[in-house]
């Protein structure tokens, strides 16, 4: 009696075990397929991430969701993101800067939310200058100054004046996408409605940024 | 006077609820974040350890912050038991509330002491982070979109939905969701299953009368007396007493005690009280 009895443990202990075993296995081998594949291209997503967020999809893995970026946001600039686009990437946090656009701060050295971040979501940049929200887009056909009026709002609203957004001969504004950081603040200040900026949460800046992290994390 | 354990537990529950509105108004210094993951007081991070290890197998990377913050609820868990589950808990305190609306019943003898489901769901949930990168518990747990909603007025429409549906099922089958499918549980249950905070029975009186108030008020649904008889041991080995206490108070004989301290209740009182108890009892 007692063989069954230790037979029947045995068996019941090593099945959970080797399934766990086997499950493990095909578990990493599929992720690393996976990893390989996407080459986690930074803003693959359709919203402008706060300051410090990496490529969408290591941002969407990260992020606990515990909404500590959008408590400290000191100009509750951080909104969590609706039902609306997709149950996965809910309640993380977004930008919508036509509403209210990244301050940086207002100048502070260590931005907020990065610094609230329990895990590498949102990891720490070197300068503001390396952040990579997303990129502003002018849309000429309905700019002010493209069409011909004087206005600097814009160019006045950047944080990084003259990098970021540039005045030709004309005045015009042009967006210098390998500076500009994507925080919103043009966007925010365009005069026209609905605003002549656009901002994109991916651009050849943001990619390039991006692209060159991935390689330092290996 | 004795405070009664579930005036101070309901007590408990209500300050954390609390804690998630401050860190929604300006005094942030005081309370951040959710049931996931938070910081109390500006510096010490708590997190939650099923949490913490799903999204770290997701993201591939292990945060110093966070797992201190798991590694402190952890402790706290070997040490109190999973008192998450009862004193923190806010869904639970629901869940709680929806039980009180059907009659009481006793849990059936044969009530399960070690439940396996919720186990599984957690290995499902850390494979799904593992293989889809992506920490799919995290985000939508009804303890996390509840606490969510409450500290930061986040996706409400999702809270509801799942919060609901959770809510509806516990109506229809009481414990199914702290018992059978909570992950959270399935760390905190065995982890602090032995805690040393236990609550203890007295083996001299205990089943005297077989009342059966300790188990009908037993909000995890543990048969406690039934099990006693059974097993005789004087203090209550299941992963899901959550220390609520319930029993305790329920007691009318003073048989239950929830304490670290397990000196028999002959040596801390002398033999008259428990022969006084045994008096007691058997006049029933």
């Amino acid at each position: 009696m007692t063989d069954g009895l230790n037979n029947a443990i045995t068996r019941r202990e090593i099945l959970p075990l080797a399934g766990l075993v086997a499950g493990l296995g095909l578990g990493s081998g599929l992720r690393w397929w996976r990893r390989g594949q996407s080459a986690l291209a930074p803003g693959q997503g359709v919203v402008l991430r706060p300051p410090g967020a990496r490529s969408e999809s290591a941002f969407l893995a990260a992020c606990t969701r515990c909404a500590q970026c959008i408590e400290v946001c000191p100009d509750n600039c951080l909104l969590p993101v609706d039902l609306g686009s997709g149950l996965l990437a809910a309640a993380t946090p977004h930008l919508i800067p036509r509403q209210t656009p990244c301050h940086l701060c207002r100048g502070e050295e260590q931005l907020l939310c990065i610094a609230a971040c329990p895990t590498d979501a949102l990891a720490p940049v070197a300068e503001h200058r390396a952040l990579t929200m997303g990129t502003a887009l002018i849309d000429q056909a309905t700019c002010l100054a493209h069409l011909g009026t004087i206005c600097r709002a814009c160019w006045h609203a950047c944080p990084l004046i003259d990098e970021a957004i540039v005045l030709d001969e004309r005045g015009r504004p042009t967006i210098v996408e390998e500076a500009c950081i994507g925080c919103g603040l043009c966007d925010h200040a365009c005069l026209v409605e609905p605003s002549a900026i656009t901002m994109l949460p991916f651009g050849r800046r943001t990619a390039e940024v991006g692209r060159a992290r991935e390689v330092e994390r290996g | 006077m004795r405070v009664p354990w579930t005036l101070a537990r309901r007590s408990s529950a209500l300050a954390f609820v609390c804690l998630l509105v401050l860190g929604r108004s300006g005094l942030m210094g005081i309370f951040q974040g959710t049931t996931a993951n938070s910081l109390l007081f500006g510096r010490l991070p708590l997190a939650d350890p099923a949490t913490a290890l799903e999204v770290s197998l997701a993201s591939d990377s292990w945060p110093k912050t966070l797992w201190l913050g798991a590694g402190l609820v952890a402790l706290a868990t070997l040490a109190l038991g999973p008192v998450f589950c009862g004193w923190v808990c806010p869904l639970s305190q629901l869940l709680e509330g929806v039980r009180s609306l059907r009659r009481r019943t006793p849990p059936s003898r044969q009530a399960s002491s070690n439940p396996v489901t919720r186990r599984a769901i957690l290995l499902c949930f850390l494979a799904i982070a593992l293989v889809g990168v992506l920490p799919l518990h995290a985000a939508l747990s009804p303890v996390h979109c509840l606490s969510r909603s409450i500290a930061a007025g986040l996706d409400i429409t999702i809270t509801i939905t799942i919060t609901g549906c959770v809510l509806v099922a516990e109506f229809i089958r009481p414990h199914l969701w702290c018992k059978h499918l909570c992950p959270m549980g399935a760390v905190y249950g065995p982890l602090g299953r032995r805690a040393p905070l236990r609550v203890h029975l007295d083996p001299q009186t205990a089943g005297r009368t077989l009342c059966g108030l300790c188990t009908t008020h037993c909000p995890a649904g543990i048969p406690v007396m039934e099990r006693f008889a059974q097993e005789r041991r004087p203090w209550i080995d299941d992963e899901l007493c959550t220390r609520c206490g319930a029993c305790v108070d329920a007691c009318p004989k003073g048989v239950l005690r929830l304490s670290f301290n397990s000196t028999p209740w002959r040596q801390r009182s002398g033999p008259s009280r428990a022969k006084e108890l045994v008096e007691g009892c058997s006049g029933h």
